[in-house]
């Protein structure tokens, strides 16, 4: 569902995507690490439409989102990193507002926006104004709005940032009942807890190069290390492990 | 308590001191202007009550003669008035300025948290809050108040302990607004949101500023064509200065007793103003308690909530019973349903709140659009400033002895059009050229869905075209008959609007997709200047072809051999306005559509 092809994205002389070649197939979820500024929220914005490659081609279900931006992005649902929406509507009204511009039918929209603000917990609040809501509540109505038109695949853009304990099970819940159906998933995110249980397969980034893809149990290979954890090769391979020196005098020193 | 009160005035003089060479020697020659300010204040305010203090006995008698009664009775109580006048001026300045400083003072301030988590009572924090209103406050008083009642003192020639006495009532003065102001305030924190305060205050500020613009203008304009008498009665029916329960009158009374009358006299009145100013410090000392630690900031719209919520639950109630439960949608998901009430009925509520129609992605945008711009107050008001300041500036000039009524020949209606052109332009240009820009962050997310720029324009402009329409509609007619202007006139603008109104909201939304800056935090700093500039083009090429098109038709006729010309001017307006209202948006829609959609920096 999702294919990229030698995808490069440069600024000048920064390089911040490098030759990416992926694919996702209907029903995984796959996870997308790395460190900041490796490039997963370009990579993110290149498969969403948002900015053009300098290099490479992105298809989703098929589709060049280049050429065929509009099919493209019908079957796209997205979830922002940042949810900046739109204020002066009400969550109910964002939710309207969304299914519009998929061109969702009227009366599937109208049983589809009850059933996801009940599911998030915003029924009580679906008619307050955005504006009002806090960080967690906005990035749960953000979430609903990339669920509205039930979308093929689906990118997000660490979706578990602000969200409750509650929230945060109820999307992981919904993911992994979406890939139970076939939709594939495309999830950047720090917490390499959710990653490591939740993803079937996973990516890691940095520089702007793919370093590492696969299961879990790939990784491991690759990282030649066989009860290692997902953090564990994460250090590995993108750095961090040179800290620990430093981190266990700290600790001595505090506690003598 | 007092470590703090030291601290706060480090850090005020720090904020004075600590500056470049440049700012500090600014800050110096606006100090030497305050002064010589308060002098020329302090000179001119003694001359005219030495002058007052002499009387009716001062002035030539033939010019006491010719005096009317009511003017001469106003010129016996002028220097109470005046002194009122004054002292009122100065307490609405206060007020005025007091109800924002005291938002960001005590409500907004980002040391509020620090000094929360201080051993401090909340009684201490805000004395010292208090404080830091009644310094930001006091400079209007020294600037203005201070000098003239100073001033008054030396005119009447009043004795020594008349000063000491002055500046105490120059605290009052800053006192009472401040804690009327600061009450205000805590009292508003209750009923508006927290985040649409700053929302309403800067609305407030556009409609007084409107309407202080529009008064500033035509007032003089009008008074100008009255005659003495007239004067003097208007001036009477708004003696509110003058007024028993005024504050300005108590304050004017206890200052004239302090320079005249008996010290008791005195000390009643003060006592009155000191007392009302104590009252509001109080209710101000008890609210301020409740907003930090009581839960009072932000209940009113907690209380609003639970009754939405209790109508929402009647009305469910009320709907048709729930049908089962639908397939598809979460049902298939396997995901467990948190408790409420059950979707069925929620989408059974919904479908009555919106019914089913056919999705249409440029119906959706001009709504929210519509919604974005109606629920914003600093957008309709300062569309409103804008259209005031307008069409006052614009009818101005034509205001000769009072009167507005210059419409009444053809060329009159063709000047009623202009303004009409102007004031459409103006309010196009202020909602349409900032649509694009308006989305600011959530132009990711828009251009992730499937629409194409063209739908993006079309849906912004549809969205523009009412709220530049329905004013139009609803102040030409109003502007035509306030110029004099017949039904014919009037009707002639009413279709003028309905005709040109579309080409502009249009042209205005698509000059303003021309590379808007949606990371800026200022909305308004979301236009580019190239934007703004090409609005302008645009509204002077389409006022040119609307121009040349009225032009021929006021030349021609229905009948006879210049027919033609009339039938050619028609469509040229037509034409005009059906290309102003299409192609720019068919255009800007293609250009937003090549460009990359967000920068690397969104």
């Amino acid at each position: 569902m999702i294919k990229t092809d030698g995808l490069c994205k440069r600024y000048g002389t920064l390089t911040a995507v490098d030759g990416l070649n992926l694919e996702v197939g209907p029903g995984e979820l796959f996870g997308f690490l790395g460190p900041n500024g490796a490039g997963k929220t370009t990579t993110i914005r290149m498969l969403t439409g948002l900015l053009r490659p300098t290099a490479g081609r992105v298809f989703i279900g098929g589709y060049d989102v280049q050429r065929e931006p509009v099919r493209a992005k019908a079957l796209l649902g997205y979830v922002p990193d940042e949810p900046v929406l739109y204020e002066k509507l009400t969550g109910r009204e964002f939710l309207t507002f969304m299914a519009d511009l998929y061109r969702v039918d009227g009366s599937r929209r109208n049983e589809r926006i009850p059933e996801l603000l009940e599911l998030f917990g915003l029924t009580e609040r679906g008619d307050d104004l955005i504006q009002s809501y806090s960080r967690g509540m906005r990035q749960k109505i953000a979430v609903a709005g990339a669920l509205v038109h039930e979308p093929r695949v689906l990118v997000l853009d660490e979706p578990t940032v602000g969200l409750d304990p509650r929230s945060a099970r109820v999307l992981k819940d919904v993911l992994r009942a979406l890939t139970g159906r076939g939709v594939t998933v495309f999830m950047s995110t720090h917490v390499l807890e959710i990653a490591e249980r939740m993803c079937t397969r996973v990516g890691i980034i940095d520089r702007g190069r793919l370093i590492a893809c696969g299961t879990m149990e790939e990784l491991r290979a690759q990282a030649r290390e066989d009860s290692a954890t997902l953090e564990d090769i994460f250090l590995k391979l993108t750095g961090g492990t040179e800290y620990e020196e430093v981190i266990r005098l700290l600790g001595e020193e505090a506690a003598s | 308590m007092s470590r703090l009160f030291v601290w706060k005035f480090r850090l005020f003089w720090r904020s004075l001191a600590r500056r470049s060479h440049v700012a500090a020697a600014v800050s110096l020659i606006l100090a030497f202007f305050g002064l010589a300010w308060m002098v020329v204040v302090f000179l001119g305010s003694r001359s005219v009550f030495a002058w007052t203090a002499r009387g009716l006995a001062g002035m030539p008698p033939e010019a006491a003669a010719r005096m009317p009664p009511e003017a001469a009775a106003m010129f016996a109580g002028m220097e109470g008035l005046l002194l009122s006048g004054i002292y009122l001026v100065g307490l609405a300045i206060c007020l005025f300025t007091a109800f924002g400083t005291a938002f960001v003072t005590m409500y907004s301030s980002s040391d509020l948290p620090l000094l929360f988590c201080a051993p401090l009572t909340v009684r201490q924090v805000f004395t010292v809050k208090f404080a830091e209103i009644l310094a930001a406050e006091s400079l209007w008083v020294i600037l203005l108040v201070l000098p003239a009642t100073l001033g008054y003192g030396a005119g009447v020639g009043a004795g020594w302990w008349y000063y000491p006495a002055a500046l105490v009532l120059a605290f009052i003065t800053v006192f009472l607004p401040a804690a009327v102001g600061t009450s205000l305030n805590l009292l508003a924190m209750r009923l508006i949101p927290p985040y649409r305060v700053k929302e309403l205050g800067a609305a407030l500020g556009s409609l007084l500023g409107a309407a202080f613009y529009a008064l500033s203008q035509l007032g003089p304009r009008y008074a100008a064509g009255m005659s003495p008498q007239e004067l003097a009665h208007m001036v009477g029916r708004f003696r509110l200065a003058g007024a028993g329960y005024s504050p300005a009158w108590w304050l004017a009374e206890a200052a004239r007793t302090a320079a005249r009358g008996p010290a008791d006299a005195f000390l009643g009145w003060f006592g009155l103003a000191a007392a009302c100013s104590l009252v509001f410090f109080a209710v101000s000392f008890v609210l301020v308690q409740e907003a930090f630690y009581g839960g009072w900031a932000g209940s009113g719209e907690v209380r609003r909530r639970q009754r939405r919520r209790i109508a929402r639950q009647r009305r469910t109630a009320c709907a048709p019973a729930a049908a089962p439960e639908t397939a598809g949608g979460m049902a298939d998901t396997g995901v467990r349903r948190a408790p409420g009430p059950a979707p069925a009925a929620a989408a059974t509520r919904a479908q009555l709140a919106h019914p089913a129609r056919p999705p249409s992605p440029v119906l959706a945008l001009a709504g929210k659009e519509v919604r974005s711009i109606a629920r914003d107050m600093r957008e309709w008001s300062q569309a409103l400033y804008l259209v005031v300041v307008m069409g006052v500036g614009l009818v101005v000039p034509f205001v000769k002895g009072g009167s507005t009524r210059f419409l009444a020949g053809t060329g009159g209606l063709y000047a009623g059009l202009g303004v009409a052109y102007l004031m459409l332009g103006g309010l196009a240009g202020y909602l349409g050229v900032g649509a694009v820009g308006r989305e600011g962050g959530s132009w990711p997310l828009l251009r992730s869905t499937p629409v194409t720029g063209e739908e993006i324009l079309w849906g912004k402009a549809l969205g523009v075209m009412p709220l530049v329409m329905a004013p139009g509609l609803a102040l030409t007619p109003l502007l035509g008959l306030a110029l004099g202007g017949g039904i014919r006139a009037v009707a002639l603008m009413a279709v003028f609007v309905l005709v040109v109104a579309p080409g502009l909201a249009s042209l205005n939304v698509a000059a303003g997709a021309l590379h808007p800056n949606f990371t800026a935090r200022d909305p308004r700093q979301r236009t580019s200047g190239w934007g703004f500039l090409l609005s302008l083009l645009l509204e002077a090429g389409y006022a040119a072809a609307l121009a040349a098109g009225v032009w021929m038709m006021a030349a021609g006729s229905w009948t006879g051999v210049r027919a033609w010309l009339r039938a050619v001017g028609l469509v040229i307006v037509l034409g005009s306005s059906a290309c102003a209202a299409t192609v720019p948006v068919v255009l800007a829609g293609r250009h937003l559509d090549t460009r990359e959609p967000v920068s690397s920096h969104q």
